[in-house]
């Protein structure tokens, strides 16, 4: 026993030398709270100095202060975050070529065979439930695999979103492995999901409402120009057959050969030119004014619904609209 | 959208579809040519179109199928004698100078003049 508390002294006395250098250089924050540390575990109280040098190591991260944490963990028996701690000690040491290297290993592998282990089996997995264990979230590819923690109660939560559904409780001993089975379906049954709350359905008319009262002004409107725009279109329609035939006049064989013409066939084709161009202006406006007419026709407020189309369409030397729907 | 209203217009471009345009007048090409063909004063376009709208269909359209082998390019007054020369624009009566006479120098040998009396006969 005797022997043991001098190895301690030993110990805590070659971390703290170890330290003292690097502390010297630290942030006056964190050289504070080491040294306020170092005092509790001089003083026995392993407890209250953990925290203590794990808030000196988050400000300013040294190898000493990394090594005084992992012994203060393992002095309170927390053997897994010890185990943590010693395994990161390990690196920075590899690293660095530290000489401390071989102490720091031999300090490590006298936890591993204490350390206790929690295996924890999902015999039906369920995709919105989550497992913790303490404030530890545990993936999937940890499910039947052997962790360590620490010695104690382990406790073991299963939840959706933030809501814990259940909580089990295990005993971890060391050096000894805890297994805890899970069926998550059945969890997921047990405990189902709220139901979203249903869509809300669209507002019905109120049949008490009065209805505006319908002014057919527009549709006649719409009537009207749609018949003017309509009206060019056949008109310019007509004139295109009138150059057709003006067009077949001035390629009779004694008119025009090769574009060269008789004064006659000229003449035939200088009309038939006129026809076409003037039907051809006359028909675009009367679309445009036959598309103004349906557009406004459609737009207007009607009795009841009404359903139409208009679908324009080109051919080589033609042009025009497609209009259909069903109203009154 | 630009190119869709180009080609829409395009397509109703009737006179161009129907082929309506870049039609020449035949008989004004020939009486551009002033130093090659006979002289007709003023009156070349109104004589000539008078004689080419009086000669039969068959006869026209040999005229004109000549022409636009002949003398429908760019070089139209190179051989503008040899269309005017055609049936359908030669003289067979009436003339003012004997080049207006069909056969004028014409094939065979043969030449005409236009006598005392103003018509076409064949030379002594």
């Amino acid at each position: 026993m005797l022997a043991r508390a001098w190895l301690c002294g030993l110990v805590a006395l070659a971390i703290v030398v170890a330290a003292a250098p690097s502390a010297r250089a630290q942030p006056a924050t964190a050289e504070a709270i080491f040294q306020a540390a170092k005092d509790l575990a001089d003083a026995g109280k392993w407890e209250d100095a953990c925290p203590k040098f794990k808030a000196s190591y988050e400000l300013d991260r040294q190898l000493g202060t990394l090594l005084n944490l992992a012994n203060c963990y393992e002095q309170i028996n927390k053997l897994a975050q010890a185990w943590v701690r010693w395994n990161e000690a390990i690196e920075w040491a590899g690293r660095e070529n530290d000489k401390r290297l071989g102490w720091i290993k031999e300090r490590q592998s006298k936890v591993v065979p204490r350390l206790p282990k929690l295996v924890v089996n999902v015999t039906r997995p369920a995709p919105d439930l989550s497992i913790r264990h303490d404030d530890t979230p545990l993936p999937p590819a940890s499910y039947g695999i052997p962790l360590a923690v620490d010695p104690g109660v382990v406790v073991v939560r299963v939840s959706r979103g933030d809501q814990v559904l259940e909580t089990r409780e295990v005993k971890a001993e060391e050096g000894k492995t805890a297994e805890l089975s899970l069926d998550l379906t059945a969890i997921a049954k047990k405990h189902p999901a709220p139901a979203k709350p249903p869509d809300k359905p669209d507002p019905k008319p109120d049949p008490d409402k009065p209805k505006q009262p319908y002014d057919p002004t527009q549709r006649t409107a719409g009537i009207i120009v749609g018949a003017v725009g309509l009206a060019a279109v056949l008109a310019a329609a007509g004139l295109e057959i009138g150059a057709l035939v003006k067009k077949g006049q001035a390629d009779e064989p004694d008119a025009c050969v090769n574009q060269i013409c008789s004064p006659k066939g000229l003449e035939a084709a200088e009309q038939g030119k006129t026809l076409a161009e003037v039907g051809q202006w006359l028909g675009i406006a009367g679309l445009g004014v036959l598309a103004v007419g349906v557009t406004v026709f459609l737009t207007a407020p009607s009795e009841d619904d009404t359903a139409a189309w208009l679908e324009p369409w080109l051919a080589p030397g033609l042009a025009g609209a497609s209009v259909g729907g069903t109203w009154w | 959208m630009r190119r869709f209203a180009l080609l829409f217009l395009g397509l109703l471009a009737c006179a161009d579809v129907l082929d309506l345009t870049d039609r020449v007048d035949a008989v004004e090409r020939l009486c551009a040519c002033t130093d090659e063909v006979p002289q007709f004063g003023g009156e070349c376009v109104e004589l000539l179109s008078e004689r080419i709208a009086t000669a039969s269909d068959k006869t026209r359209q040999a005229w004109l199928e000549y022409f636009a082998e002949h003398c429908g390019g760019d070089g139209v007054c190179l051989s503008a004698y040899d269309c005017y020369s055609q049936p359908g624009t030669c003289s067979a009566l009436g003339c003012g100078d004997a080049r207006e006479c069909c056969g004028f120098e014409g094939s065979g040998g043969r030449s005409v003049i236009c006598n005392d009396e103003g018509l076409c006969q064949p030379a002594q």
